[in-house]
C-alpha cells in the first residue's frame, strides 16, 4: 500500500525521522510506540503527505487515488462550525460526496449533536467527531494519533470497533498510542521508534514466537508428543508453557491421548517488546 | 475534488461559521446604515447624485475590505484547516489560490451589495419624489471596487502569512492606520512605499512607477510570504 525508504525529517534543528523504512501493506494494523519525542508524530505525518520529508521517499500506488484519513489531535476541527457542518463539509472531500450526517453521527455515538458547535463538546466526543471525519472519505489508510485520548471505556471500545472494521475493509491502518494494552490488542505489527529511527518492528502474529500455556492430567503423554513433533516446551508451577499456538497445543494433546484441564494462548506485552527494541533484553509474556 | 469543488468548499468553509454569521450581519447593516445616511444627506440637494450615496455606503466596505481578506487568508489555518484537503491529495498551492480566489468573490460581493444598498437608499428618495442624478456612478463604483480589491488582497497576503488572526488583524490596523498615515507626512519620496499609493493609482491619481513599488510591498510580498507559509507551515 505505501512504502517509506530512507525518510529523514529536520525540524527545529534537529533530526525528528533519521533513515526511516517501512512497508506498510493492506488490511493490516500498526502500532507505533516509543517514548515521547520519538517521532511518531512526524511519522504519522510523513504517511499521511502532510509533511515533506527532508530525504528518502514516499512510494505510493501509482495511478491509484489513495485516499487518506487521518486524526492528529483534535485540533483539526474548528470550534465555531456545528458538528453537522463539519461532517458534511469533510464528507465532501471524500469520494461519495454528502452523506448522511446523522447516520454517520450515530456511527461513532454522536447522535443528536449536529446543531451543537465543536466548541461546546468534551473532550472525548471531539475525539469521536475527529474519527467520523477521518473516516468520512472511506480512506484506504486510517492514521490514528493517539485516539484514546479522552475517551471512556464506551469509547476505547468503539476505536477498537473502528481499527478492527477498517482492517476488514483491507484499509492499512497505522496507530500511535501510550496505552500499550489497549494497543496490543488492536495491532499486527508493532513499530518501536527512539530517537527518530525504527529501532524494532514486531509481527504480533508471528507464529514462530506464539506460546501457549496448557495443563493436563498426564503431563508426560503431551510432552512425549511435543518431543515427537519437535516443539520446544517448559515446564511451570501450574503446567506447560508450549513454543506452538494453543491449537496446535491441544490437538496434540487430545491425539496423545491426556485430558486437558486448562488451555490458553499468550499474546505479546507490548511494554516488553518496547523494553527488548530499546534494551536488547529477552523477551517476556503475560497471558492474554 | 477538482479546483472548482476546492473553491467551493473554502466558500463554503468561511460562511458557515457563527463568527462569519455575525460579521456578515454587521457588515450588511453598516452598509445599509451608510446608504441611508448617504441618502437623507445628497437628499437634500436636488437632483440627488446616486454617485455620492455610493461614496457613502462604500466607506464601511473599503475599511472592511481588508479585514476580510484577513479573515480569508487566515483560513482555518489555526484548526490545520489545509489537512483533509491534502490528505486527499490536493496541493495547499491549490488550496491558497482556492482561498485568493474566495477573498476576490468576496470583494465582489461586497461592491455590489454596497451598489444594491445605494440603489435601495436613492430608490426611497425617488419614491418620496426626489430627483436623482446618476452622473459618475460607473466611476465611483470603478474606484469602490479598486479599492475594495486592493484592501482585501493585501488582507489576504498578511492572513496568509500570519495563519492567526489576532497578530493579522492588528498588522492590517497598523499599515492602514499608522504606517501609511506616518509616511504620507514623511516627504514626496514616501509615495512610492505608501500603501494608499497603489489604490490611488488604480482610481488614476498615482504614477505608474509609485504604483509598482506600492504593489510589490503592499500586495506582491505580502502574497509571496502567504503562499510560502502555507506550502510550508506543519499541519499539525
Amino acid at each position: 500500500m505505501i512504502e517509506l525508504r530512507g525518510i529523514g525529517l529536520r525540524g527545529s534543528g534537529r533530526a525528528r525521522l533519521e533513515g526511516v523504512d517501512l512497508h506498510l501493506a493492506s488490511a493490516r494494523v500498526y502500532g507505533l510506540i516509543g517514548p515521547n519525542g520519538a517521532g511518531k508524530t512526524s511519522l504519522l505525518c510523513v504517511i499521511g503527505g502532510l509533511v515533506r520529508p527532508t530525504s528518502g521517499l514516499v512510494i505510493r500506488p501509482v495511478g491509484e487515488d489513495v485516499r487518506i484519513g487521518a486524526v492528529i489531535g483534535a485540533s483539526g476541527l474548528h470550534p465555531g462550525r456545528t458538528v453537522g457542518e463539519t461532517l458534511r463539509l469533510a464528507a465532501s472531500l471524500g469520494p461519495g460526496g454528502q452523506r448522511d450526517v446523522e447516520t454517520a453521527l450515530g456511527s461513532c455515538g454522536l447522535t443528536g449533536v449536529a446543531s451543537r458547535r465543536v466548541g461546546s463538546l468534551s473532550l472525548g466526543m471531539k475525539m469521536r467527531l475527529a474519527v467520523a471525519v477521518a473516516l468520512s472519505c472511506d480512506p484506504h489508510i486510517l492514521i490514528l494519533d493517539e485516539p484514546m485520548n479522552g475517551l471512556d471505556p464506551d469509547g476505547i471500545a468503539w476505536v477498537r470497533q473502528v481499527v478492527s472494521q477498517a482492517r476488514g475493509r483491507g484499509s492499512t491502518v497505522v496507530i500511535s498510542s501510550h496505552l500499550l494494552g489497549e494497543l496490543a490488542q488492536l495491532i499486527d505489527t508493532a513499530v518501536v521508534l527512539s530517537r527518530g529511527r525504527v529501532r524494532h518492528i514486531e509481527d504480533m502474529h508471528d507464529q514462530r514466537s506464539i506460546r501457549s500455556s496448557i495443563r493436563v492430567d498426564v503431563p508426560s503423554r503431551l510432552t512425549a508428543a511435543l518431543d515427537a513433533a519437535g516443539i520446544v516446551w517448559h515446564e511451570v508451577r501450574d503446567g506447560l508453557v508450549v513454543h506452538a499456538p494453543v491449537g496446535r497445543t491441544a490437538r496434540l494433546a487430545v491425539e496423545s491421548g491426556a485430558d486437558i484441564l486448562s488451555a490458553r494462548q499468550f499474546v505479546k506485552d507490548l511494554d516488553d517488546v518496547y523494553s527488548r527494541a530499546s534494551s536488547g533484553e529477552h523477551l517476556s509474556w503475560v497471558s492474554s | 475534488m477538482g479546483f472548482g469543488g476546492l473553491v467551493v468548499l473554502e466558500l463554503r468553509k468561511r460562511i458557515d461559521s457563527r463568527g462569519a454569521h455575525i460579521g456578515a450581519a454587521a457588515l450588511v447593516l453598516a452598509v445599509v446604515a451608510s446608504a441611508l445616511a448617504g441618502a437623507a444627506v445628497v437628499g437634500r440637494n436636488t437632483p440627488a447624485a446616486v454617485a455620492e450615496v455610493v461614496v457613502v455606503a462604500g466607506l464601511p466596505a473599503v475599511l472592511s475590505a481588508a479585514l476580510i481578506g484577513v479573515v480569508v487568508g487566515v483560513g482555518d489555518a489555526p484548526y490545520g484547516g489545509e489537512r483533509d484537503a491534502v490528505l486527499r491529495g490536493l496541493s495547499r498551492t491549490a488550496v491558497f489560490t482556492a482561498r485568493g480566489v474566495v477573498a476576490v468573490l468576496f470583494a465582489a460581493a461586497l461592491v455590489v451589495l454596497v451598489f444594491l444598498a445605494s440603489v435601495g437608499a436613492t430608490g426611497i428618495l425617488w419614491l418620496g419624489g426626489s430627483g436623482l442624478s446618476a452622473e459618475d456612478v460607473g466611476a465611483r463604483v470603478g474606484e469602490l471596487s479598486a479599492l475594495v480589491v486592493t484592501g482585501c488582497t493585501t488582507g489576504f497576503g498578511i492572513g496568509a502569512s500570519c495563519r492567526s488572526l489576532a497578530p493579522a488583524i492588528l498588522t492590517v490596523l497598523v499599515v492602514v492606520l499608522l504606517v501609511d498615515a506616518a509616511l504620507s507626512v514623511a516627504g514626496g519620496w514616501s509615495v512610492y512605499l505608501r500603501f494608499s499609493t497603489v489604490q490611488n493609482a488604480l482610481v488614476g491619481s498615482a504614477g505608474l512607477l509609485p504604483a509598482i513599488t506600492s504593489a510589490a510591498i503592499w500586495i506582491g510580498v505580502p502574497l509571496v510570504t502567504g503562499w510560502f507559509r502555507t506550502t510550508r507551515s506543519r499541519l499539525t
